[in-house]
């Protein structure tokens, strides 16, 4: 009987309403790269969550390093040799780099912290990363994304771990700093190290893993030596369909349209080292879609397109006339809508109504000098939930109590209200079942049908080559191409982003 | 990356500088006034005054500074200061010994009550320590029965406090040997370390596997003791102690602790700057009364237009530096 | 096994038990802690029903509940109001120094009324544009505040006795209801007509909910913030005109002294949340109430003062508590 570093047998976790995991089980070698796929709310996360003890198991077992294990707190999992590092980094942006690998366990001598000695062990455990040039000293938040992230992996190395959990580690890194990290992992691996590798990204997890576990739906599809996998068969396995249909499928691109007219059109855009000469049109009835890297200046883009920043250079044009927006409100007069990547920071009101949440941005048309007319407002909210089929007790439930997907579509709903000309949509589809997904998806193309033009960014390329006419490509901040319906595919897409980042002196975008 | 790296940590920039040296820049202008327009400002006896002036709300404003840079804020050091006060009165004649004790534990305590409802039953640190403040104010005026309590000064303890060790004012050494050692917990400790982490990202801190209920306690522990502690010791000095002469001390430890550039939304700010605050607050009213013709309210005025112009330029500063970071990243 | 867990228990204990006590106590526990405090004020107080103690209640309650309604707007838009004792103060000030100064009684009120929103304007722009935290800025307010009020008022003692400002703090409707009572129910209405129906307090609520989603669906997060400071310092320049015309007497340094911590306690009795996001006007009311009650039970019963503020101190805490566990 083979020994595992880590055995979880049997896991179960159900919130309400929702079975997050069903008997789901995990076993990692000692010293191995072991990759844990699936599609977004496939338990991933849920499964790692219940690892490192956020969430209590309803089910199961664990055992980690030959002992029962029952993680209670992020404390106590480190100390039992676990490290952490999340998609969204959880460090102190103000507190040095030194610190930020330190804290909670710094070296002392006689009570007081050893500034010294923490001092050259960063530096050393960095230099043996190939980071010699960070400032340990200085401040964390002055270091780049890519950094920042190798600063929470040295912190995992430094706490000796015996596992080290990577939550999509690579998602904003460039090619370059990908090749660091893997040379890590390598290195980790030598010291007997085991770790589990979430990405999204196929070409990673065969380039670095040796193992995979495959969750769909909360339930385990099976554990694969990654020699016995092609990537092809991988994907059938994540989505539980035959690959060739979903990877092949391009949306049959309504091409009768001929009354399409040119909604937005943005030329040159630059603003600050972020976003740089980027341009774009979009038609009505038109889904164009927006690929690339975190980082690769999409969000940015949405950004100023939707007024929330200003462009330092460039001009926008909406419905032929030239716009200078100075704030979403003067976007939103002009007819467009944008849902953000974060719903959680940038989108809910949690503690109000979903009739509130889906009225806010029609307020002023449901109101007369300043006073509200409620009963128009609970017209609208009762109508879309009805019509997008929105999961709620009623519309007085406050927002928070409703699932990830019913509050998109809520969101969604507080644009359509307003029947915008253009959406922007960043991520429509994130952090949302795969029941709710489709729905999304459909929703999407039914406004189209109707004639709205769509700005879609996205960073799932399925999501993409399923939905979009036309797709933008962005790396580094430019526009590195632009793929026609009939060209798109997820080859095109990761040449261009490949060939953007590896050589843009020489690459002109359309 | 590496490139991008280097160039942002080779320039520190001069916004920051100017953040971090703001309040000295602040203090020395005033000083720089007080000398030139009143020969008396720049005489030992008048800094010496002014150091005996600020040391026990400088007392408090170390501890709230502790709890500001973890992102909390407490209400409760004045009424906190009050009670001990009138204890430590009350106990001055018969139990001298017991009279410095007793009080700061009790301020300990309280301390440890606003962290329970703090971080045990989820209560905002504003609204927490205000009721606690209500409570602890109530409690001083019913010890003192509504008047000023008589305090023993003729104990040992009083006569240390109230002497001069070369003309340094007893006190102002107690202050500024208090902030020495919180500047080097603020820095040197795992718990003053831990202070920053959470007021800098709470979740974060709570994920890297810090103790962040624990720290928090004890923060506002620290501030409770801080501020009996500054009771203790004003009743050392004065023979007679009421309740109300504590009006109003959170609010200068606040400001003192907001002036040396320390952030309300916790995890950024230098303790050592505190007392560049701390002397700020001190000074203004110094010169008005030098000056003759004002009185404290118009010092009052003033004070607020001085904290105004800090916080202004510190809050200029930092927009700026957060939009030339942004361009950065 | 899994669809027993679905079943609903059916046992006695059990659907006492399903009676939400969490929820009754979240949603009423102002209102409770309020029937609780009557109840016994009517058993230790044989005087408290009569008229008298009513009223005087009533007058007391006056300054408190309308800085609360002030400050629960503001609460709701995710900020804080520690300056409205001072914005009383300067309100107070500038009108009875216009008035001796022979400014008609009438144009003097408004002065001071004007001389609050502009206090309140003050607030508001800081705490927008410079994104200077509320309580900075309103502390600021508060310090400079009452000595600016001070250096206003000429005569540090002013009696007001026999001007219009005696005969609107003794005036009765009818001769019998105090006129006060009645500015202050219209204040109340016109209050619980703003929070309800309004797009303004929506866009408050939606700002102090989240204010980086307001800003992206198109609320004037500048605007709206100024209008809620503003609202606010009005809402205590009342307060502060009818506190003098009542007492008929002018002092800058006590006027509205310390009635901020009645107010915030008020606002979190009443069940506003402090993260922002909802306005509670009717739970402010209560909380008002509540508050004062316990100054006057403590009052009646012969007992210092001061237990009054550890009563308070225990309500809130308490009030905190019960909201906590929905």
């Amino acid at each position: 009987m083979e020994h595992y570093l880590l055995e979880m047998k049997g896991i179960g976790k159900t919130f309400p309403g929702v079975v997050a995991l069903d008997d789901v089980s995990l076993f990692i070698r000692y010293g191995e790269v072991h990759a844990l796929m699936g599609e977004n709310g496939a338990g991933k996360s849920t499964l790692i969550k219940v690892l490192t003890g956020i969430y209590p198991r309803d089910a199961g077992e664990i055992r980690f390093d030959r002992n029962g294990f029952s993680p209670t707190g992020a404390a106590q999992v480190q100390q039992a040799g676990i490290s952490t590092i999340y998609q969204e980094l959880n460090l102190i942006p103000h507190l040095s780099v030194c610190e930020n690998i330190f804290i909670g366990r710094e070296p002392k001598t006689r009570g007081l912290i050893d500034w010294k000695t923490a001092e050259k062990r960063a530096k050393e455990i960095l230099t043996d990363m190939g980071l010699q040039e960070v400032d340990v000293l200085g401040p964390l938040r002055k270091q780049s994304v890519a950094t920042q992230q190798m600063v929470a992996i040295a912190r995992a190395i430094s706490i000796d771990a015996k596992l080290v959990v990577m939550d999509e580690p690579t998602s904003s890194l460039s090619e370059k700093e990908v090749q660091t990290l893997f040379r890590v992992i390598e290195t980790l691996k030598e010291q007997n190290i085991s770790i589990i590798f979430i990405s999204h990204k196929l070409d990673e997890v065969f380039e670095i893993c040796d193992r995979a576990t495959i969750l769909r739906d909360g339930r385990l599809v099976g554990q694969y030596s990654i020699g016995d996998l092609t990537k092809l068969k991988l994907v059938s396995l994540m989505i539980g369909r035959d690959a060739t249909s979903v990877l092949g499928k391009n949306k049959s691109v309504s091409t009768g349209r001929e009354d399409r007219q040119v909604v937005l059109k943005a030329t040159n855009l630059s603003r600050a080292r972020r976003t740089t000469e980027i341009s774009i049109d979009i038609n009505s009835g038109e889904i164009v879609g927006v690929a690339g890297l975190l980082g690769s200046g999409r969000t940015e883009l949405a950004r100023i397109l939707f007024g929330d920043e200003m462009q330092d250079r460039g001009r926008i044009e909406i419905g032929g006339k030239s716009a200078r927006m100075k704030s979403p409100r003067d976007a939103i007069r002009l007819g467009l809508g944008f849902c953000s990547e974060d719903r959680k920071e940038e989108g809910l009101f949690p503690n109000m109504s979903v009739m509130d949440n889906m009225t806010m941005a029609v307020l002023p048309e449901l109101s007369k000098a300043g006073v509200l007319s409620r009963r128009a407002q609970l017209e609208i909210a009762q109508s879309y939930i009805d019509k997008m089929g929105i999961a709620t007790s009623g519309p007085n439930q406050p927002m928070k109590e409703l699932s990830g997907g019913n509050q998109q579509k809520v969101l969604l709903a507080r644009w359509l209200c307003k029947n915008p000309m253009l959406m922007i949509l960043d991520e429509p589809t994130r952090g949302i079942d795969v029941g709710g997904k489709a729905e999304i998806e459909n929703l999407i193309t039914e406004l189209a049908g109707d004639g709205v033009a769509i700005l879609m960014i996205s960073s799932e390329m399925e999501e993409l080559i399923r939905s979009c006419d036309r797709i933008a490509v962005l790396s580094e901040g430019r526009k590195v191409g632009e793929l026609a319906a009939k060209e798109i595919s997820e080859e095109h897409i990761m040449q261009l982003m490949a060939h953007g980042s590896d050589s843009r002196e020489d690459v002109h975008g359309p | 990356m590496d490139t991008k790296t280097e160039v942002t940590t080779n320039n520190p920039g001069t916004a920051s500088l100017m953040q971090s040296e703001g309040p000295l820049v602040a203090l020395l202008a005033l000083c720089v006034v007080g000398t030139v327009f009143f020969p008396t400002f720049l005489t030992p006896l008048n800094l010496a005054n002014i150091l005996r002036q600020v040391s026990l709300t400088g007392i408090v404003s170390i501890g709230m500074a502790f709890v500001i840079l973890s992102g909390g804020i407490d209400l409760s050091v004045g009424s906190i200061a009050a009670l001990a006060a009138v204890l430590a009165a009350n106990l001055s004649g018969e139990y001298p010994f017991l009279a410095v004790l007793i009080p700061i534990l009790a301020g300990i305590g309280m301390g440890a009550l606003n962290g329970l409802l703090i971080t045990r039953m989820k209560i905002p640190p504003f609204i927490a320590t205000l009721a606690m403040m209500l409570g602890a104010t109530g409690l001083a005026f019913l010890l003192s029965d509504g008047e000023s309590a008589p305090s023993d000064t003729s104990g040992w303890f009083s006569q240390v406090t109230n002497s001069d060790i070369l003309g340094v004012p007893c006190i102002g050494v107690i202050f500024v040997l208090a902030l020495g050692v919180a500047i080097i917990v603020a820095k040197h400790t795992p718990f003053g370390r831990s202070v920053y982490a959470i007021g800098g990202n709470e979740e974060a801190a709570r994920m890297m596997g810090l103790h962040v209920n624990r720290d928090k306690m004890l923060a506002y522990m620290l501030s409770g003791g801080c501020a009996a502690t500054a009771g203790v010791l004003y009743a050392a000095r004065y023979t007679a102690v009421s309740p109300g002469d504590f009006a109003g001390w959170e609010l200068t430890a606040i400001a003192a602790v907001v002036i040396s550039g320390t952030s309300l939304t916790g995890g950024i700010g230098k303790m050592a700057h505190v007392l560049y605050g701390v002397l700020i607050l001190g000074t203004i009213p110094n010169l008005i009364n030098k000056q003759g013709t004002l009185d404290s309210h118009d010092a009052n005025v003033i004070t607020g237009i001085v904290l105004l112009a800090v916080i202004l330029l510190q809050s200029r500063i930092a927009n700026q530096e957060e939009h030339s970071l942004g361009d950065m990243a | 096994m899994d669809r027993n867990v679905n079943t609903p228990i059916n046992t006695s204990t059990g659907w006492l038990k399903s009676i939400a006590w969490a929820e009754i106590l979240g949603n009423y526990g102002a209102q409770l802690v309020f029937l609780t405090l009557i109840a016994a004020c009517a058993l230790s107080t044989p005087k408290f029903f009569s008229l008298g103690t009513l009223e005087i209640t009533l007058l007391d309650v006056f300054p408190v509940m309308l800085v609360a309604l002030g400050m629960t707007l503001v609460i709701s838009s995710g900020g804080i109001d520690i300056s409205v004792g001072a914005i009383m103060a300067i309100s107070g000030a500038v009108t009875v120094a216009l008035y001796t100064s022979g400014v008609g009684w009438v144009l003097s009120m408004g002065c001071g009324i004007g001389a609050a929103a502009l206090c309140g304007l003050f607030n508001g722009v800081l705490i927008s544009i410079f994104r200077i935290q509320p309580i900075i800025v309103t502390l600021v307010v508060m310090i400079a505040g009452r000595g600016l009020a001070r250096r206003i008022q000429v005569d540090p003692t002013t009696s007001l006795k026999s001007t219009p400002f005696d005969t609107l703090g003794l005036y009765r409707i009818a001769g019998k209801v105090p006129v006060q009572i009645v500015i202050m129910l219209a204040v109340i209405a016109v209050m619980l007509f703003v929070v309800k129906k309004t797009v303004f307090a929506k866009n408050t609520e939606a700002i102090g909910d989240n204010p980086r989603a307001a800003r992206l669906v198109g609320v004037n997060t500048l605007t709206t913030t100024v209008g809620v400071y503003v609202v606010c310092g009005v809402l205590c320049a009342i307060a502060g005109i009818m506190t003098i015309a009542r007492i008929a007497q002018l002092n800058a340094v006590t006027l509205g002294g310390f009635i901020e911590l009645d107010a915030i306690a008020a606002v979190a009795i009443g069940g506003t949340p402090f993260s922002g996001g909802r306005a509670r006007i009717l739970g402010t009311i209560t909380g008002a109430i509540i508050v004062i009650l316990v100054g006057v039970i403590v009052g009646l019963n012969k007992m210092p003062d001061d237990y009054a503020k550890v009563f308070k101190a225990l309500i809130i805490v308490i009030a905190m508590w019960a909201q906590r566990r929905k």
